[in-house]
């Protein structure tokens, strides 16, 4: 009889089978006593041994009785318990719709389900959290909203979690930042400054400084760019410092984030360029010139790239189809305050845009003042800028840039309405400007930027023509996702009507995604 | 062992008892009907479970919407609607909701469609946006036509029983079945005594079609068990199941003895089935794969039914290419009894919904014949309600005694592959690497891989919030598989689902 523990046995059988009974006939390690145990261990009829019987016989013992004599191991860790949470779980239709998002993740809409669900303090049941943190996790870009309504289950779970810890330090300033700032790869450190940039604009800065030196090129170009979260005059010494980095990367991040600072010393520094720049050529005198359009500007591009310009992030080479020296006036004028055009000629806006026509280079000063006012959301500016669009013979979408990008949502709204509801538009040029208002649109502006688009579409464009187009889709797609929940049903209307009866696929999961939007705001208003 | 010689074939070709049987299960089909039929408490994830795969369940929800349909309507026993396809002419989609039974215009081949699915997802969220009305002729007719099936089947099962058996010809099928197996049995013997004599390391080498080839006779030799262990070897020898590390899990090479030795022990008992106890020969037929047909089974083959309040403790889904298998685990609140009751549905076919994890009833289970008898079948239930903690009498204190009640079964039934351990008290510890399943007193069984790499590790944790649970979980002597757990928030299904062979 062998001997010791069952285990013990079977591994010393399992020993004997890797060899094979006929080459371990002889080994000690396969007593001869084995076939006793189960007694079958001879060949039925002959009699004579057989040692593959024996060891089966041994091993089916062995190892029935340590399956059965199994012993428990002693747990010597133990997992903290998870805080409560006082929130209130959402209600099990919300979280139907949830659990139906995340069947088919469609990352908008779940996000959204979560900024409803966050505004109404409401939080995830415990049963869906690993399911959404698991999604969270291994998204691209991701949202506060969504891990903030995992609630504390959901921070309990991801510390955890070795593949969740990290994406949760950064959406949530962990106590091991420090750590995680000194070691942490560069997309990492760049997520964590970002979120600690939120909090504190201040403490993030001085993070940088530490690591400054040793940091590569590519970690200062990504930090530098984390600035612009928060920007403020208290960044603008460090930036100012940037400009002189050894990297090229470095300096042009540094002197874009200035460009967007108002008031910036770079800033100033571009419009006493742009200043230098422009001349008013006076033919006629006063008289002539206020009787009737016979100002001229005239641009006096610059004939050399000075060293200072070169600082301030002024590339020398130009993109392709563009001369040297109207690139840099561009990447002067783009910068500059738009004051100093008013400043210096004396005339309003509209006048400045007239008196700038004829000259050689205007289509080039003209795109470099669009969007420095979509910077600067001058709205004296932005009229100007479209109403010469719509005066104009051209009429592509593109001409407007996106120079109403810095206004405030209302105003926005309600010049996009005004702009889309010239006679020329298509269908198409009318929902692409529509679009460009933002994530959201209001109730109101979902209800009439649909309307005028029904108008208009069934006077000018058949079925058969809107279907055919290929950009359409990708329109609807996104109206889809920024409509007011309110103007679902209408936004239905509208597709419906567009297409007949039968829309393809990519339209209906358009008009679902509304729909589905729709239930999910009323499940919250209830 | 006293020899002793039991025919066990003899009483399933005893014609009257034939008779009795077929009308006995006929009977007991039209009472689970009806009493399935007054359960309407429909939850999405009843629903789902009806679902033939995943992507049926995700397009089944993207129906799941009252604005997807129109003319919603339902009487007594049906519930219908309209819902408009890719086609010219919505689809009708129609659900009995006794079985429930699904039907639809739409020309998908998947049953149930997701028409069908979505139909019903509606319905179990707001069943008021269905009218009460009279069925349109499109549901009307199709539920007569299933009547009268149901009646045609009935009949023809009284005729069945009435017709005189030919005994001679069972006899002879029977006959040929146990040489089928006999055979089978000689060959795998044969085979299994072949590779210890090689030794593992040389099996090591063998291409997987060696193994298959092997395994596929022994399907041919009707002993689908025994291809079951084949097919586990080449895993383990793949070192597939883990490697043996510091939790007690042994190296390949024993696990792959240890599979082994459990054929070599099957194979003895086989080859003496004439002489074993009529249970222990119930026990070795259920293992060998030469089940009793449900007929039988219901009829009392395997002892009187027993009736118990009856917790379904959880389900584990297990989808190998061609056909879906379902084990329920109950567990009776008053004998503590344990029992396993398996479906199977091929291809896209649903599986029955009546037993849904997470409820429990008064009811009957009729037991396979066996010393153990862990394999059974619902014989008759009253309506289902939401689970409650299990009884003291029915769980597992601690894991200890669970494992206790894991050795018991061991000794009646050397080949119980699975058990249910039904532990109280329990919760997710981790030491080291390894995730734990630790009772109060911090005895602790490893969890299987399987487990942890699913995801479902994370959701058992979150729903326990770290504190102890009430569980149910597969112990196969190596690792426990947590199949669901009751915890403070609630019943929740932790089983891993459509992710193939979970060991």
């Amino acid at each position: 009889m062998m001997r010791g523990s069952p285990k013990q046995r079977l591994d010393a059988l399992g020993g004997v089978a890797v060899m094979g009974t006929d080459r371990a006939a002889g080994s000690s390690a396969f007593g001869a006593g084995t076939g006793a145990s189960a007694g079958a261990g001879t060949s039925a009829g002959t009699g004579a041994v057989n040692p593959a019987r024996q060891l089966l016989d041994a091993a089916a013992i062995a190892g029935l009785q340590a399956r059965a004599g199994r012993k428990p191991v002693q747990a010597s860790g133990r997992v903290a318990v998870c805080p409560a949470d006082a929130k209130p779980v959402a209600s099990a239709a919300q979280m139907a719709t949830l659990e139906r998002l995340l069947a088919k993740p469609d990352a908008g809409l779940i996000e959204e389900w979560a900024g409803l669900a966050r505004a109404k303090g409401r939080r995830v049941a415990d049963g869906a959290v690993a399911g959404v943190l698991g999604w969270w996790a291994k998204q691209p870009q991701r949202s506060e909203d969504v891990f903030a309504v995992l609630g504390t289950c959901g921070a309990w779970l991801a510390s955890l979690n070795s593949e969740w810890r990290k994406p949760v330090a950064v959406a949530d300033v962990p106590p091991d930042a420090d750590e995680l700032w000194q070691t942490g790869k560069a997309a990492e450190r760049e997520a964590l400054l970002r979120t600690v940039r939120r909090v504190d604009a201040a403490g993030a800065l001085a993070m940088v400084e530490t690591t400054w030196k040793a940091d590569s090129a590519d970690e200062r170009r990504r930090f530098v760019d984390v600035l612009r979260v928060g920007l403020s005059a208290a960044d603008e010494p460090f930036l100012e410092k940037a400009l002189d980095d050894k990297s090229k990367l470095v300096r042009a991040a540094a002197a874009g984030v200035l460009c967007a600072l108002p008031g910036s010393a770079l800033r100033a520094r571009m419009t006493e360029r742009a200043r230098g720049m422009i001349q008013l050529e006076k033919k006629g005198g006063l008289l002539a010139r206020v009787m009737g359009g016979k100002v001229k500007i005239v641009l006096a591009l610059p004939t050399e790239l000075e060293k200072a310009w070169e600082r301030d992030g002024v590339e020398d080479v130009a993109v392709a189809g563009i001369g040297k020296r109207a690139w840099w006036m561009v990447q002067v004028v783009r910068a500059a305050d738009l004051r100093v055009w008013t400043e210096v000629t004396g005339l309003d806006p509209a006048g400045v845009l007239a008196a700038i026509a004829g000259d050689d280079y205007f289509s080039q000063a003209l795109q470099a003042i669009t969007e420095a006012a979509e910077t600067t959301a001058d709205e004296v500016w932005i009229r100007a800028l479209v109403a010469r669009v719509l005066a104009g013979k051209a009429r592509g979408v593109g001409l407007f840039g996106e120079v109403w990008r810095g206004l405030p949502q209302a105003k926005r709204e309600a010049l996009l309405l005004e702009i889309a509801s010239d006679k020329r538009y298509s269908t198409l040029e009318r929902w692409m400007l529509l679009s460009t208002v933002g994530a959201r649109w209001s109730a109101a502006y979902s209800v009439k930027a649909l309307r005028l688009i029904a108008s208009h579409a069934a006077a000018s464009d058949t079925a058969g023509r809107m279907s055919a187009d290929w950009q359409l889709p990708h329109l609807i797609g996104d109206a889809a996702m920024q409509v007011a929940p309110e103007a679902a049903e209408e936004f239905v209307r509208v597709v419906m009507a567009m297409y007949g009866e039968s829309p393809p696929g990519g339209i209906n999961k358009s008009m679902d995604q509304a729909r589905l939007r729709a239930e999910m705001h009323k499940e919250f208003e209830a | 062992m006293p020899a002793q010689h039991v025919d066990w074939d003899c009483y399933s070709f005893d014609p009257p008892m034939v008779c009795r049987i077929i009308v006995m299960s006929v009977e007991s089909h039209r009472l689970c009907r009806h009493s399935i039929a007054a359960m309407n408490d429909w939850s999405a994830e009843k629903v789902l479970a009806l679902a033939p795969d995943a992507g049926s369940a995700s397009a089944g929800q993207g129906l799941a919407s009252v604005k997807k349909w129109t003319g919603l309507g339902r009487s007594e026993r049906a519930i219908w609607g309209l819902c408009q396809g890719s086609g010219k002419d919505p689809y009708q989609a129609r659900v009995d909701l006794g079985e429930p039974a699904f039907k639809c215009s739409c020309p998908s081949r998947k049953f149930p469609c997701k028409h069908g699915l979505g139909l019903l997802l509606v319905f179990a969220k707001d069943a008021a946006s269905f009218t009460q009305a009279a069925e349109p002729g499109w549901v009307s007719d199709w539920l007569a036509t299933r009547e009268a099936r149901a009646d045609e089947t009935e009949a023809k099962a009284k005729e069945v029983a009435e017709k005189p058996v030919d005994a001679e010809a069972q006899a002879k099928r029977a006959a040929q079945r146990q040489g089928r197996v006999r055979d089978g049995v000689g060959m795998c013997r044969v085979w299994l005594e072949d590779v210890v004599r090689k030794g593992l390391a040389a099996a090591q080498l063998e291409p997987a079609a060696n193994w298959e080839r092997a395994a596929a006779r022994m399907v041919d030799a009707q002993a689908p068990g025994l291809a079951g262990y084949v097919r586990r070897i080449p895993e383990v020898l793949a070192g597939s199941d883990g490697p043996g590390g510091s939790d007690g899990s042994a190296g390949w090479e024993v696990q792959a003895l240890d599979v082994l030795g459990r054929l070599h022990l099957l194979l003895t008992a086989a080859e003496r089935l004439e002489t074993l106890p009529p249970d222990l020969a119930g026990d070795v037929r259920t293992a060998l794969g030469w089940n009793q047909p449900k007929e039988e089974v219901l009829a009392g083959a395997g002892g009187p039914p027993l009736a118990d309040r009856w917790q379904v403790l959880g389900q584990v889904v297990v989808d190998d290419e061609r056909l879906r298998t379902r084990r329920t685990w109950l567990v009776g609140q008053r004998t503590a009894r344990r029992a396993l009751v398996l479906d199977f549905a091929a291809g896209s076919a649903s599986m029955d919904a009546s037993l849904v994890a997470g409820m429990e009833f008064d009811g009957e289970l009729s037991f396979y014949p066996g010393r153990l008898g862990l394999r059974a079948l619902v014989k008759s239930r009253g309506d289902g309600a939401a689970m409650g903690q299990p009884s003291p009498t029915a769980a597992d204190a601690t894991v200890q005694a669970g494992l206790q009640r894991y050795a018991e079964a061991l000794a009646a039934n050397p080949w119980t592959e699975r058990w249910p351990l039904v532990l109280t008290g329990v919760s997710v510890v981790q030491a080291g690497d390894a995730w734990l399943l630790a009772d109060g007193q911090s005895a602790a069984l490893p969890l299987a891989e399987s487990f942890v790499r699913s995801g479902m590790l994370w959701k058992l944790l979150a729903a326990s919030g770290g504190h102890a649970v009430t569980m149910l979980a597969e112990w196969d002597g190596r690792r426990a598989l947590p199949v669901s757990a009751l915890a403070a928030s609630g019943f929740c299904n932790i089983a891993p689902r459509w992710v193939g062979w979970v060991a």
